[in-house]
């Protein structure tokens, strides 16, 4: 499979497609809102990682990483410092995670994505934990760790779906 | 890895995921069958330092001058919930009443958070008592 | 990728041996019923577990002696190192500091029975014939004289654990036999020992905490036993002059030796019994001494002390001057 290089394409083509995926998690993070109504600090369950996990499989890590800073200054700007701090660090455990399942093992999709979403979630409740400053927080953990599960089999069921489509709407020129 | 092969899911990563679920299950149920479920006191933290420990048996609306733009309510029914809150999402006031031991709210932008417990913390146990 | 290897195997090494440091130190405790108490000892550091035996098997040792004493005349006892060492103590501590605290008034506190089953009032003949049992100093015993080391026994246990936690590889140990306790050593991180002081008013909670290096610490008070008859409550410790539960309007009283002074746990035992006895209007004379620090609450619920260790405790209604 061959990866979307930024300099071996336009860099038009590349922009246009970050853009879309900048643009689906930002969606994705409205949606998520609703869940995190009933959370504390309005975390997240890891909806938004689908974006990351398309990254990494159609594009290269780079570019994944340019995605999770993206997502969280656009969650510092709308949502405030605290809960950028969690977007980052979430999103950053996620990526770690995700990047090293799909590099190195062949763990299935849905596999992957609930590490990604539970270390996502993880990220984020370290992040509540250094900002609160006690350990109260951890009280959430069981429940959290219970929706990034439910949220990570949609976003692994998601991605295998729409994978193939993906890259080729990413590679229309080769592929048509 | 060849990506094309990869599978949605098989026998082993369900194993796993099942694995996964039955450890949180655990550590969630566990605590609750082991803990009276009276709760006495909310413990008010603010950055990590207590700032209030509230009984609750007395009913009101609480604030305290270390926690600016916070508001607590303690009902008539033993539980306690956030009022009123300057923080910028207002999820901390949307959150349930709470009233179990255990049970916290978090405000995390205005680094506070509420927890139940069910008697007094031992900061100063004495090492011995004289009886 | 042999150096990954070595990598690898070299952060497993150092969390190993990180996570070793961090072993807490060698803690080890063990309960017993000894001396009509509930003991606890907790003895740390890398001789703790053969101090806490020894400690253990002297404890049951002396135990045994003292019971021995009781229902028994003084002159038909056994030679036994441990009566003669406790006496010769008692004896002593009397002639320094008043012998309102006798070990020879087993005859009047076995006719009273306070802590047993069935405690009895004593008419005054049989008090006063308890009461020609007495000696006092080194006089000869009496027949009828009956030994009761009720009111020294702990200290001198704690002297006794003392010693042999001098011998051991120790670093600090916690000897709590409920009224009377040895604090010894140092904790990790140089904190102080803290000792609560029951509060005698209610029997729960804490009148406050005493902060302090290693030392002997020992209470006396009424609240503890006592029986009650026709209404009035007679406490376990007896004047010996009047051969009555003595009458004092201190409800508890508490004294501190410092644990490097010799015999300063039997010293303890004897004067926080003996202070007790003396009321308020004699605190002033014992606030006085150096060698030991007290704390003194009175019926009213004042406090009196010299002790710059102790911490009134603020919810409990204590008027401290």
């Amino acid at each position: 499979m061959s990866k979307l290089k930024p300099d071996s394409v336009s860099a038009a083509r590349y922009t246009a497609v970050m853009g879309l995926l900048f643009a689906v998690s930002a969606a994705l993070n409205l949606i998520e809102s609703i869940f995190s109504a009933f959370l504390p600090a309005g975390m997240r369950i890891g909806l938004a990682n689908i974006v990351i996990m398309a990254a990494i499989l159609c594009i290269n890590l780079p570019s994944a990483v340019l995605l999770v800073l993206l997502k969280s200054a656009f969650v510092f700007l709308t949502r405030g410092f605290t809960a950028g701090l969690m977007s980052l660090c979430g999103g950053l455990a996620a990526f770690a995670v995700t990047s090293l399942l799909f590099r190195r093992t062949n763990a299935s999709y849905i596999l992957i994505s609930v590490l990604g979403a539970l270390a996502h979630t993880f990220g984020q409740l370290l992040a509540a934990r250094t900002v609160l400053g006690t350990n109260s927080i951890f009280a959430y953990a069981p429940i959290l760790a219970v929706s990034s599960i439910a949220a990570g089999i949609c976003t692994g069921i998601v991605l295998k779906a729409v994978f193939p489509k993906l890259e080729r709407v990413i590679f229309k020129n080769k592929y048509s | 890895m060849n990506d094309k092969n990869r599978k949605l899911l098989n026998i082993r990563d369900t194993i796993i995921i099942v694995c996964i679920i039955a450890v949180i299950l655990m550590c969630f149920i566990i605590p609750r069958l082991t803990e009276s479920t009276l709760g006495e006191y909310a413990l008010i933290t603010c950055g990590g330092k207590t700032a209030a420990k509230l009984d609750l048996d007395g009913e009101g609306i609480y604030t305290f001058p270390e926690i600016k733009g916070m508001s607590f309510i303690i009902d008539d029914k033993r539980h306690i919930s956030v009022y009123e809150s300057d923080c910028s999402d207002h999820t901390c006031m949307r959150t349930f009443p709470i009233s179990s031991p255990g049970e916290v709210i978090i405000c995390v932008p205005n680094k506070v958070t509420v927890e139940i417990i069910s008697e007094l913390p031992d900061e100063n146990k004495p090492d011995v008592i004289l009886r | 990728m042999k150096i990954r290897h070595l990598i690898e195997i070299f952060i497993t090494a150092a969390a190993v041996l990180a996570f070793a440091s961090c072993a807490p130190e060698k803690k080890v405790s063990a309960q017993s019923f000894v001396f009509d108490t509930y003991a606890q000892l907790t003895v740390s550091g890398i001789g703790a577990k053969e101090a806490l035996k020894e400690i253990s098997e002297s404890f049951e040792d002396m135990n045994g002696a003292f019971e021995l004493c009781y229902g028994t005349d003084a002159l038909s006892l056994p030679e036994n190192e441990i009566y003669k060492s406790c006496l010769e103590k008692a004896n002593a501590l009397s002639e320094r500091y008043g012998n309102g605290v006798n070990v020879t008034c087993g005859a009047l506190t076995e006719l009273w029975g306070i802590s047993t089953p069935e405690p009895k009032v004593p008419t005054d003949e049989e008090i006063t014939d308890a009461l020609s049992t007495v000696i006092y100093g080194t006089e000869k015993f009496l027949p009828g004289t009956r030994l009761d080391f009720g009111s020294v026994a702990k200290g001198y246990a704690c002297d006794e654990a003392y010693s042999i936690l001098q011998d051991t590889n120790t670093d600090y140990a916690v000897i709590n036999l409920s009224s009377t306790i040895l604090m010894y050593g140092e904790k990790p991180g140089g904190e102080k020992f803290r000792a609560g002081i029951t509060d005698p008013l209610t029997g729960k909670g804490y009148m406050g905490i005493i902060e302090t290096d290693a030392a002997f610490i020992s209470t006396s008070g009424g609240y503890e036993r006592y029986f009650e008859a026709d209404g009035i409550r007679y406490c376990h410790i007896l004047d010996i002059k009047t051969g009555r539960p003595v009458e004092t309007d201190l409800s508890s009283v508490t004294v501190i030796v410092p644990a490097e002074t010799p015999d300063g746990g039997i010293m303890s035992d004897f004067l926080s019994t003996l202070i007790f006895t003396e009321g308020t209007e004699n605190i002033g004379k014992w606030l006085a001494y150096e060698e030991f620090e007290v704390v003194a609450a009175d019926v009213n619920g004042k406090i009196y002390t010299d002790c710059g260790g102790f911490i009134p405790d603020e919810g409990s209604g204590y008027k401290y001057e």
